[in-house]
């Protein structure tokens, strides 16, 4: 199967700095990666040029195996913040069925597929009981995963999920860890940054540490010992990286 | 009914109705996306349109629709730039286009300041048969865009971020936002005028999002309390004898009061 990314030397300048400098990474299909890295380390970047969001300066990126990927309905993004904090009211149904928008044309009025799509999503996220209630009035940690719940109606082949788990409710936590299992289980490949691991280092096929704008580390989690990297440097394996909480 | 057999105020009734329901339907998208006074930059854009139709001696609408559109394409390229810059070039385009209207008027032997007002603020009963036809077929545009566009357009103003990596044409959605507001800013500036007409695009929707829970209970809503106020604010103005413009906009901010009130007992 093809990978669901390949990047090959990928640098990327922001604001005429570089803040990816020529990385190499990969997620093949079905594979579950963490990329974990500092704050500033450039993995929300890598994630945002992988998305198509930011444009590479150097480098080439394979999404399914083609340079001009157009059909980016078959990738789900769920971004780093809220961004739904806006004026006008909508349902948890709406938003996530929202996510079936790429996948439809334009004069065609949403089916019943998409709606058992969205259905499917919403329950996936455990929030089924909070289909017609307000965006607006979940927590943080609910809204977190309508967001997640949006990006798996489109029923996408590959779903990158930038700090998902970043301030969020033990309930959702665990709600989310659930949803991921499930993905992997169908086979969908799943790129998730993360500060902690936590329960989900089982699922993780590989974890890629990016520091500086490189990738200092690309291999199994090691036994052990789960990644913290907000209180070590990471880069150099073996230095306390892995060592335990 | 006296109000009927008027020739003008029938049509003054069209054309506020056709504005009631057009200018909340791009409205709930402008206040989704937090741009709640674009459509009053759009509007002071305009009044230059009027002020060079005055001095050319075109028509007034159509002149006012190609001034609205270039402004606001011109304030979405400037907004996507953002920052400081966009913000003040914002303003720069705002006053400009009051003040072009108002110089451009005044070099024109054709008019006084008073023409200029009742663009500012309305004068429906003028509305002449030419006008409706250009009204009606602007707010079917609008609507049109409205009903093709709709889940796109929600998806870009809830989320423009996700709505660019998800494939979506988010600059060609935006720019058609704002041509469609501006579209709607021409068609509601004999009505409610050019100073008014962001309120009917903002105030109805305000005053459902009071109570609604989604996007399209507001969206719907919104449409109703516009014709409604639109409506009910120009026989009020008939019979009370007062400006058509201001009454209708304050029946709105009315129905806000009444619906904020409501929101909050629930």
């Amino acid at each position: 199967m093809t990978a669901a990314f390949e990047l090959v030397g990928g640098r990327v300048v922001l604001g005429g700095r570089e803040v990816l400098r020529g990385i190499d990474f990969t997620l093949g299909a079905s594979e579950f990666v963490a990329v974990l890295g500092a704050n500033g380390s450039g993995k929300s970047t890598l994630v945002r040029t992988l998305v198509g969001l930011l444009p590479l300066s150097g480098g080439t990126l394979r999404v399914f195996g083609e340079e001009s990927f157009r059909d980016r309905a078959r990738i789900g993004y769920v971004p780093q913040r809220l961004t739904s904090a806006t004026g006008v009211p909508a349902t948890v149904r709406e938003v996530v069925l929202s996510g079936r928008t790429p996948r439809l044309s334009r004069l065609r009025p949403v089916g019943a597929a998409d709606r058992a799509a969205a259905t499917a999503a919403v329950a996936a996220v455990g929030l089924a009981d909070r289909a017609g209630d307000r965006v607006a009035s979940l927590s943080g940690g609910q809204q977190q995963r309508v967001l997640i719940a949006r990006a798996l109606a489109s029923e996408p082949d590959a779903l990158v999920l930038d700090e998902p788990t970043a301030g969020v409710d033990a309930e959702s936590q665990e709600a989310f860890g659930e949803t991921l299992r499930l993905l992997k289980e169908r086979g969908v490949a799943v790129l998730l940054v993360s500060h902690h691991l936590g329960a989900l280092a089982e699922l993780v096929d590989r974890v890629v540490v990016v520091s500086a704008g490189e990738v200092s580390y690309d291999g199994p989690v090691p036994p052990g010992g789960m990644p913290d990297d907000d209180h070590h440097h990471p880069g150099v394996p073996g230095d306390g990286l892995w060592g335990l909480r | 009914m006296t109000l009927l057999s008027l020739e003008f105020m029938r049509r003054a009734l069209i054309a506020a109705a056709l504005v009631g329901v057009t200018a909340p339907a791009i409205g709930t998208f402008l206040v989704q996306r937090r741009l709640a006074l674009m459509g009053d930059g759009i509007g002071h854009v305009a009044l230059t349109g009027v002020g060079l139709s005055l001095l050319l001696g075109t028509a007034p609408l159509p002149t006012a629709v190609v001034l609205a559109v270039a402004g606001a394409v011109a304030i979405e390229l400037l907004r996507e730039r953002g920052g400081a810059t966009g913000d003040v070039a914002l303003a720069l385009l705002f006053y400009g286009g009051i003040a072009g209207g108002v110089l451009l008027t005044n070099v024109s032997d054709a008019a006084t300041t008073t023409t200029l007002v009742s663009y500012l603020f309305g004068s429906v009963s003028t509305v002449t048969g030419g006008d409706l036809w250009v009204i009606t077929a602007l707010a079917l545009l609008v609507l049109g865009v409205v009903a093709v566009f709709g889940r796109e357009l929600f998806s870009v103003c809830y989320d423009e971020e996700v709505a660019r990596a998800s494939g979506l044409p988010v600059r060609l959605l935006n720019l058609l936002i704002a041509v469609t507001a501006a579209l709607t800013v021409a068609l509601a500036m004999r009505v409610v005028g050019l100073l008014l007409v962001s309120a009917l695009m903002v105030v109805p929707v305000a005053a459902m999002q009071q109570v609604a829970r989604s996007f399209r209970a507001t969206l719907l809503g919104s449409l109703v309390i516009g014709v409604a106020v639109s409506v009910g604010g120009l026989v009020a103005a008939y019979y009370l004898d007062l400006a058509p413009g201001a009454a209708i906009v304050l029946l709105a901010i009315g129905v806000f009061a009444v619906t904020s009130v409501a929101g909050r007992a629930r």
